[in-house]
């Protein structure tokens, strides 16, 4: 053996030149230590401006955290957003199937409804509900040139909840029906075929086949629009709606503690936005189910595995 | 352990569980079926074999209305598929009537399509629940049954996604049986597998056709077509050419085209192994 062979046999890996030992990182990162610091700075700042202010009442804070008002607001602004997004959710899935028959009529219908209510923002939409009574002071129920069956006065069936929740709930169903039409498309055909092979109705084959997989596709989205939803209520407070928001303005309109109480408000808000998003995180795993593999944490229904338990039994026939 | 039962009265066993009738099928301009006809009777083994594009799919869908033919009529156990009988006249049925001729066939997809948020075991039980309205604890003693019966037992808590190709076919063709169908229909069931796993899957293929259960495959090994089929159908273009038993159609095919279509598989083989 030579030492000056230039190409060494694939098969003697020990004729290979030893390389230098590696060292373990170990250099001081000097763009690390100056972000860190920075960064520490703003915060540190921040923190600091924010204590010290004499002229910011964090007593103010404290007390109307858990002032009855704001409470009472703080319900409201819940309902508004479990009731607007359980309404936008029904309209969404209506509103996606819809979109996706093959039937021209609902097909155009949803394509219009998706694109008229798009593009309206929420606050316009919001007033327009609550001023509807001014150009139809009444709402009838009946056949179109014939009797009436019903009517209704405006100003009472709209009050300002009822304006919230449509001004919220109509404009987020079209959101959510492309959401909802996306997580749709997003399942094979094969599935669905499947499943009508093993005899399910249409109908059957939608519910226990097709939407539970496009959930799993749709719910980062709907997370989104959920976490939006909870603070567009904030925007109820021009109607008067009795949110959160509402409330604190309420307040602060009598004693001119204006930051205070919007510092309450923002705690709420996060509480609930947090909360929410760990919710959110359950909610997927639960229904990424058969799309990741499963960890040592969870080996939930797992069966043992025996040499012989992969081949075919024995059939006698 | 298949339904030997028929599922109308007035079917006697000597009538034939699938008769295709000139069934057409096209898709705009291009026609898919020219015209088939054929019959299987009980506890036959019927093998569609042919170049790919020759219609065998679209001819095992049409049976189960997975397609709409665009002319002839297909009866299973029967029923007219897609039809119901008004005063006198076949009509158009609903999907809810056609949800339930659908039941007396069971289809087993080329790339398996199993419920993928299913468990095997959920998998073989969507079709007894969902689809007959069976109870849940009957259908999962008998989707226990049939998980045994593919060699799959200690699998029914796996997920599709943490099975093997050969092992997803398996738990498909549990399920495929589990609606107690009069026919079974595979739609190249190992046309997707590796090499290695086409042997399990063809095995319980094999294995329920000895035991008396009626099928329909469209495949591409004719070395199984020839132990397993009691009928062969070569199908090209869109029309069967030529049909008889394994020996004839396989061993001393009489056309020409079949005669090609055989040395090109076998070729195809040899060059593969």
């Amino acid at each position: 053996m030579t030492a000056n062979v230039a190409v060494p046999s694939p098969t003697k890996r020990d004729e290979f030149a030893p390389l230098p030992p590696i060292k373990a990182k170990s250099r001081i990162s000097w763009s690390r230590v100056l972000t860190l610091v920075i960064l520490l700075w703003v915060v540190i700042a921040f923190v600091v401006g924010a204590a010290t202010n004499e002229r910011l009442d964090w007593g103010a804070v404290a007390t109307y955290l858990f002032d009855p008002r704001i409470l009472e607001g703080l319900r409201t602004t819940l309902v508004l957003t479990a009731v607007s997004m359980a309404i936008a959710t029904v309209l969404g899935v209506v509103l996606a199937l819809m979109a996706l028959t093959k039937d021209p009529t609902p097909r155009a219908f949803a394509r219009t409804y998706i694109t008229v209510f798009r593009s309206i923002p929420p606050m316009v939409q919001l007033l327009f509900w609550y001023f509807l009574a001014a150009i139809l002071p009444t709402i009838t129920i009946g056949i179109p040139f014939g009797p009436d069956l019903v009517t209704f006065d405006t100003n009472l069936l709209i009050t300002q909840f009822a304006a919230a929740l449509l001004g919220l709930s109509l404009g987020e169903a079209a959101f959510l029906a492309e959401y909802i039409r996306g997580g749709i498309l997003s399942v094979p055909r094969g599935q669905s075929e499947a499943a009508a092979a093993c005899g399910l109705t249409p109908a059957k084959t939608f519910f226990r086949v097709v939407f539970p997989q496009a959930i799993r596709v749709i719910l980062p989205a709907y997370g989104n629009s959920l976490i939006s939803q909870v603070k567009n209520t904030a925007m109820v407070f021009v109607i008067g709606a009795g949110d959160l928001m509402t409330e604190a303005q309420l307040i602060y309109s009598q004693n001119f503690q204006q930051i205070p109480l919007l510092i309450v408000v923002s705690i709420w808000y996060l509480v609930i936005v947090v909360i929410l998003t760990q919710v959110q995180r359950r909610i997927e795993n639960h229904y990424s189910r058969g799309y990741t593999r499963r960890t040592e944490k969870s080996p939930a229904r797992r069966q043992p595995l025996t040499a012989d338990s992969d081949r075919p039994r024995e059939v006698t026939s | 352990m298949t339904a030997t039962q028929p599922t109308l009265a007035e079917t006697r066993d000597s009538d034939p569980i699938i008769h295709v009738r000139d069934v057409h099928k096209s898709y705009g301009q291009v026609e898919a079926l020219r015209g088939v006809s054929l019959q299987v009777k009980r506890g036959e083994v019927v093998a569609l074999i042919g170049p790919s594009g020759s219609g065998k799919s679209t001819l095992l869908r049409c049976i189960n209305h997975l397609e709409t033919p665009t002319g002839g009529v297909v009866q299973v156990a029967g029923h007219v598929m897609g039809y119901a009988e008004k005063r006198g006249y076949l009509r158009e049925c609903n999907q809810r009537t056609l949800a339930r001729q659908r039941r007396s066939t069971g289809m087993v997809f080329q790339h398996f399509d199993l419920f993928a948020h299913r468990t095997a075991l959920e998998n073989v039980m969507e079709g007894p629940t969902s689809g007959l309205g069976e109870a849940r604890g009957a259908a999962r003693a008998r989707a226990h049954e049939l998980l045994a019966l593919v060699g799959l037992a200690e699998k029914a808590g796996a997920y599709p996604s943490e099975l093997s190709g050969g092992q997803q076919q398996r738990v498909a063709i549990a399920r495929a049986l589990s609606t107690r169908p009069d026919v079974l229909l595979l739609d190249e069931p190992t046309s997707a597998l590796d090499p290695e796993l086409v042997g399990e899957v063809l095995d319980v293929v094999t294995d329920l056709a000895r035991q008396g259960v009626t099928m329909v495959v469209a495949t591409h090994e004719i070395t199984f077509a020839e132990d397993v089929a009691t009928t062969v159908y070569f199908m090209e273009k869109g029309s069967v050419v030529e049909s008889g038993s394994p020996r004839e159609v396989i061993r001393n095919p009489v056309e020409a085209r079949t005669a090609q279509f055989l040395t090109h598989i076998s070729a195809a083989r040899t060059a593969t192994t």
